[in-house]
């Protein structure tokens, strides 16, 4: 591995690494704007000129790849005078309107020109005005007027979702970035531009004008849409006052992980966010009628378990591939303590969409192989999830529990027809809330710790952002109220207790920590 | 129905022949040329997409193609195009009268024609005359050492030949 000095540093990397990537390793940030590590160098803002010892000029430190013995300064005057200068050009025709930008607060140009310039618009002739507030598809705004021409946008088209829709058009002071003619920026990923977009000429037309993003927090999680689990940041805001609206999730955005989703995700789990504000299920009730919680599960427990104590083999857990492990562990454990065998997730039921053969995956569920591996998967002596809808409808249950599933009225109806009990948990208000004897409401993957497991077995963290809204409450809170309900008390673990217990005994999870000592950042790419 | 004749699909299939196996995008500003001289002197949408579809490259790299080039319209011209240099040496040397004589002698502005069809104008980037700035160029010819008067003289002067 080529040996090169940086600012006087030492470090060692890997041949082929580019001087960007050398010297992040030292913690130096070379600035830069069209460089991004999951596309190919363009080499074209200038931004990264730093000075190689024995080469005339400075190089772009982008496409400098490093070399035995190279010398490489990055804060010599020669650097610094380059980077002013190439900041002046960048900012000569920029609107300068941070006041209305939705990009200020995390916009390069800003945290550049503090940075590295600092001085005055020398330009007496008036500035070249474009095109602003263009929307160029479902989900996102183009302001030509604020773009730097970094063509990180236009590669990510090219190379990443490989739809082409956008270019660069025009040449000199009237190149801008524009869709091609007859198209709109309408791909399975379009939201990742304005990750990409390292200033204000892409903004997400889902977030605009909601929120400063100083306002709000991050939290460093998983996305729940799919099978694939794709890190993410959660951005949330609960302060009344400097937000629009009453939601409290504002954002998601992919987070770099390499083994996972890259720099990515796709728009469907973008904006799935909004699931966790809108539709809730956020009060018990008992028959479609709305009560307190120790009521519902005292009425729940005097309906239920003289049945379940007479007939275990005639009461059933219908459990949910979007549970985490530590939930689905917890109602395994309460069904354990019943005596009551017939515990499944529903494997046949689970929302099922198209894979596209890069992120989304067919399974719409993000726990289904946790679920699987915590041997709560079809097996023997144990219905599967249409044939104990089947065998229930046929009157062969008592009670039924049913987390997280979204039953077809009709079933639904003919299912309570045939049990004497049905219980319902759900995140989002069932219409027909009123057929189950009593429903609970769960809290959202957002709002609760855990684990999931993803389609390549990888167990990734799910980090709590919010408090859970209402009286709902995480799956294996409710097991654990529901066994001390039914006379079964159950250990009151939080979810590092559980994932201890789940993990244990399981070899290739050994030494698995359920907090890391440091919470990964997101990625500032 | 394609823009691409089968006299023009056999010049296009004699142009890609010209480079190298697995390099065919590098025809498209041959490819261009080609269709605008026989597609009435500019190039439509459709025209761009049969040559991406043709070099099988996305619309959008075509697209950058022709809007970076002066030498490609996508509006009708004049029948005497008229292309006025603004890069800097023909600009030391006052390209800005000579732009503004033959804006005012013609009175349309950059991109336009003129009402009875026969001119139109644009201001491009050089036209490699620099010796003889400031410049202009109508059809394949390239006036250099202009002046406000001598542009309007070049320019009267085809207007009474009317066509060409």
């Amino acid at each position: 591995m080529p040996k090169l000095s940086i600012d006087g540093r030492e470090v060692e990397v890997p041949a082929g690494t580019n001087l960007i990537e050398a010297a992040r390793l030292l913690d130096l940030e070379i600035p830069h704007f069209c460089y991004h590590p999951g596309l190919s160098v363009a080499g074209n803002c200038r931004m990264c000129l730093v000075e190689v010892e024995k080469a005339p000029k400075l190089q772009i430190a982008c496409n400098t790849a490093v070399a035995e013995g190279m010398v490489v300064r990055t804060d010599s005057d020669k650097v610094k005078k380059a980077r002013a200068g190439v900041m002046e050009f960048l900012l000569l025709n920029h609107p300068i309107d941070c006041p209305i930008c939705d990009c200020a607060g995390e916009c390069y140009l800003q945290d550049y020109y503090m940075e590295h310039d600092l001085k005055a618009s020398r330009l007496e002739e008036g500035k070249n005005k474009k095109e602003k507030a263009q929307p160029i598809g479902p989900h996102v705004m183009l302001d030509k007027e604020r773009c730097v021409l970094c063509s990180r946008c236009v590669r990510f088209t090219d190379e990443v979702s490989k739809t082409h829709e956008l270019g660069i058009f025009g040449r000199g002071s009237t190149e801008e970035i524009a869709l091609a003619p007859g198209k709109t920026l309408d791909n399975p990923y379009s939201g990742c531009v304005v990750d990409l977009c390292p200033v204000g000429a892409l903004t997400d037309r889902d977030f605009r004008f909601k929120s400063r993003p100083w306002f709000l927090k991050e939290t460093a999680t998983i996305c729940g849409g799919c099978a694939m689990g794709c890190s993410v940041v959660l951005d949330t805001n609960t302060n009344p006052y400097n937000k629009v609206g009453q939601d409290r999730a504002y954002r998601l955005f992919p987070r770099e992980n390499r083994e996972v989703n890259g720099w990515w995700m796709c728009d469907e789990g973008r904006y799935s966010h909004h699931s966790v504000d809108r539709g809730r299920s956020q009060g018990p009730r008992l028959r479609g009628k709305g009560v307190p919680a120790d009521f519902a599960l005292a009425r729940l427990a005097a309906e239920a378990a003289p049945l379940v104590k007479a007939h275990p083999g005639r009461a059933a857990f219908l459990l949910s591939p979007r549970l985490t492990n530590e939930s689905l562990f917890a109602f395994r454990r309460l069904a354990e303590s019943l005596g009551v065998a017939q515990v499944e997730f529903g494997d046949d039921l689970k929302a099922e969409g198209r894979a596209d053969g890069f992120l989304i995956q067919a399974d719409r569920n993000p726990n289904s192989r946790g679920a699987r591996e915590l041997g709560l998967g079809p097996r023997p002596g144990v219905l599967g999830g249409r044939d104990l809808l089947k065998a229930a409808q046929g009157g062969a249950f008592d009670v039924v529990f049913v987390l997280e599933h979204a039953l077809d009225p009709a079933a639904l109806k003919a299912l309570a027809a045939a049990t004497k009990v049905l219980a319902g948990f759900h995140v989002q208000e069932p219409v027909e809330a009123g057929i189950y004897t009593v429903h609970l409401p769960l809290a959202h993957a957002f709002e609760q710790d855990g684990t999931f497991t993803n389609v390549q077995g990888r167990v990734q963290r799910n980090r709590k952002a919010l408090e859970p809204l209402g009286d709902s409450l995480p799956a294996y809170a409710w097991a654990q109220r529901l066994g001390a309900a039914l006379g079964v008390p159950q250990a009151p673990d939080g979810p590092e207790a559980l994932f201890r217990a789940w993990t244990q005994g399981r070899p290739e999870l050994a030494g698995a920590v359920f907090e890391p000592l440091a919470a990964a950042a997101p990625a500032a790419a | 129905m394609s823009p691409i004749t089968p006299e023009l699909k056999a010049r296009f299939e004699k142009i890609v022949a010209r480079y190298p196996k697995g390099q065919e995008q590098s025809a498209v500003i041959p490819l261009l040329h080609a269709l605008q001289e026989s597609g009435g002197g500019h190039l439509t949408t459709e025209h761009q997409q049969a040559v991406a579809d043709f070099l099988g490259v996305p619309m959008s790299k075509v697209h950058e193609v022709t809007t970076f080039y002066t030498m490609f319209s996508l509006k009708p011209r004049g029948r005497h195009h008229i292309s006025v240099c603004r890069t800097l040496p023909c600009a030391l040397c006052g390209c800005g009268d000579v732009a503004k004589a033959v804006r005012e002698r013609l009175g349309v502005g950059p991109g336009e024609v003129t009402a009875d069809g026969m001119f139109s104008y644009e201001e491009v980037e050089c036209l490699a005359q620099c010796h003889l700035g400031p410049v202009f160029q109508i059809g394949d010819t390239v006036y250099g050492d202009l002046t406000a008067d001598k542009a309007k003289a070049v320019i009267d002067g085809l207007a009474k030949q009317g066509g060409r």
